[in-house]
């Protein structure tokens, strides 16, 4: 069995890599084809930190055009379907696996798709919002098995008109690094001391994504995000959006607000990620890492905006879907309440039990491909 | 002081950029953008442009680290601290809004006692 592992994005990563070190282990034969974000100095080329987890980068396909608007990211779209073709051809691999909802994972499906390479895909059937709810489930209709993280995911894919066999409910793989404790976290005193960090009294956690593609509601609710976070007398720490339409005017808008409260990172090894998010006392933005992960510390979440609507939530997430100072004080006022950091001291992580990349690998590997496999059958 | 020579703007090309390099001892350089640091310039960030391509019309801003270390003036004690614990030749000096205030670098605080007030 010769696997092909696709990944554009540092959180897709995060999915990913527990499944390729159980790959390793078990001498799974694997080739590893990363493109976009990956392979972006100025979205912090995180290449490096694959590389450095010790894994061999078989394939780079360089996809992205600058501007990072809506044009423009669609038109990478296009250079990625060319390229990631010809990678097809030459690894010829027996399955191509793929994590998420982003837009260069769904142009990998239609190229394996069209070529006749089963597609397995991991965090299948979830609801996001904005474009990658619809990248996921098109991500769906090409996929030949489904790795849903949860139930209510597994029921979706189902209802989709995926047919029951396909369909696997194995939990989040990113979970098995915590749960698993695979990962050996930094000391917060460590990088504190690394990134001269003055984070004594605390510091809020920000991973804040473009999700609208009108330049001035952008604009609009990153200030009021600013303005709320100012108010807050404690460190932020930012990570750098993803390289999606918009994500130049969030960063823009950061550098010209920007004051000696705030840090900034374009990206961190993952280890050091989830040592800040695990101290932090909130995490404030609409990254999937908040929905997923962040349950997993018993921290709170405020989660804003639309990017996550409708996806699975641990108890520990507050939702403020509009970026409203009032709003956003009244989250964050109940997020460091005695009540509910005491609510959330036992709360149960939706996503998984950190054993999703076995699962994952054993669903693999029993898995004849055959003709009810490759002819799909849309229940509905 | 800060002198001239280790300030840049965002929009530098790179070419001019390496010949601003030459021209201080800190090897480094500080991005501003209307007085507010948005980044810092060292030879990391220079060999890093040689090593993945960058054309020599590649602007400061595309090159900088923007998660460079910085003491806000009302804390400078602990530049002692930072330069005893980190590889780094200078250190941005900050007001609250992120405005440079001063530049200290390595020679000067170390060979020459620099006092710090």
């Amino acid at each position: 069995m010769k696997l092909l592992f696709f990944t554009g994005s540092r959180g897709e990563w995060g999915y990913l890599r527990p499944v390729l070190e159980k790959c390793k282990k078990n001498k799974i034969n694997f080739k590893l084809c990363v493109t976009n974000m990956h392979l972006l100095d100025s979205y912090g080329l995180s290449i490096r930190e694959i590389e450095k987890d010790g894994f061999k980068v078989d394939e780079k396909l360089y996809m992205a055009l600058d501007g990072y608007n809506s044009y423009t990211m669609t038109k990478s779209m296009g250079v990625l379907l060319i390229s990631f073709v010809d990678t097809i051809q030459r690894v010829r691999p027996d399955w191509l696996v793929v994590a998420g909802d982003r837009g260069e994972t769904l142009i990998a499906s239609i190229a394996a798709g069209y070529t006749n390479v089963p597609i397995a895909h991991i965090q299948a059937g979830e609801l996001s919002g904005v474009i990658d709810g619809q990248a996921r489930h098109a991500i769906g209709k090409f996929s030949n098995l489904h790795f849903a993280s949860n139930s209510d995911a597994s029921k979706r894919l189902i209802k989709l008109g995926e047919e029951k066999f396909r369909v696997k409910e194995v939990g989040a793989p990113q979970l098995d690094d915590l749960y698993k404790k695979i990962l050996k976290f930094t000391k917060i005193s460590e990088l504190r001391k690394k990134y001269n960090l003055e984070i004594k009294n605390g510091y809020i956690l920000v991973v804040y994504h473009p999700t609208q593609f009108k330049v001035e509601s952008l604009k609009n609710d990153f200030k009021k995000l600013f303005l709320f976070l100012k108010s807050v007398k404690k460190k932020k720490i930012w990570i750098a959006p993803n390289n999606d339409a918009g994500s130049s005017i969030i960063k823009a808008e950061f550098m010209k607000s920007r004051d000696v409260d705030n840090y900034y990172f374009d990206n961190l090894p993952r280890e050091e990620y989830l040592t800040l998010l695990k101290n932090t006392d909130c995490i404030i933005g609409n990254s999937s890492s908040g929905i997923i992960e962040s349950p997993a510390f018993k921290i709170p979440c405020i989660n804003l905006g639309f990017r996550q609507i409708g996806r699975l939530k641990a108890k520990n997430i507050i939702d403020v879907p509009k970026v409203e100072i009032k709003f956003l004080n009244r989250a964050y006022k109940k997020s460091q309440s005695k009540r509910f950091l005491n609510s959330i001291k036992n709360v149960k992580n939706p996503y998984g039990d950190g054993n999703s990349s076995e699962r994952i690998i054993s669903f693999l590997k029993k898995t004849k491909i055959d003709k009810k496999l490759m002819f799909k059958k849309l229940t509905y | 002081m800060i002198r001239n020579s280790y300030i840049i703007s965002k929009d530098l090309k790179l070419e001019q950029i390496i010949d601003r390099m030459y021209l201080n001892k800190n090897r480094g350089l500080v991005v501003l953008e209307k007085k507010k640091v948005i980044g810092i310039i060292t030879d990391g960030e220079i060999f890093k442009s040689w090593y993945y391509k960058k054309n020599m019309s590649a602007t400061a801003s595309s090159i900088m680290n923007k998660s460079f270390k910085f003491v806000e003036n009302k804390n400078r004690e602990r530049v002692k601290k930072i330069f005893s614990q980190q590889t780094c030749t200078f250190i941005p000096v900050v007001n609250k809004k992120m405005e440079l205030v001063d530049i200290i670098n390595l020679d000067d605080f170390f060979l020459k006692k620099r006092k710090i007030t």
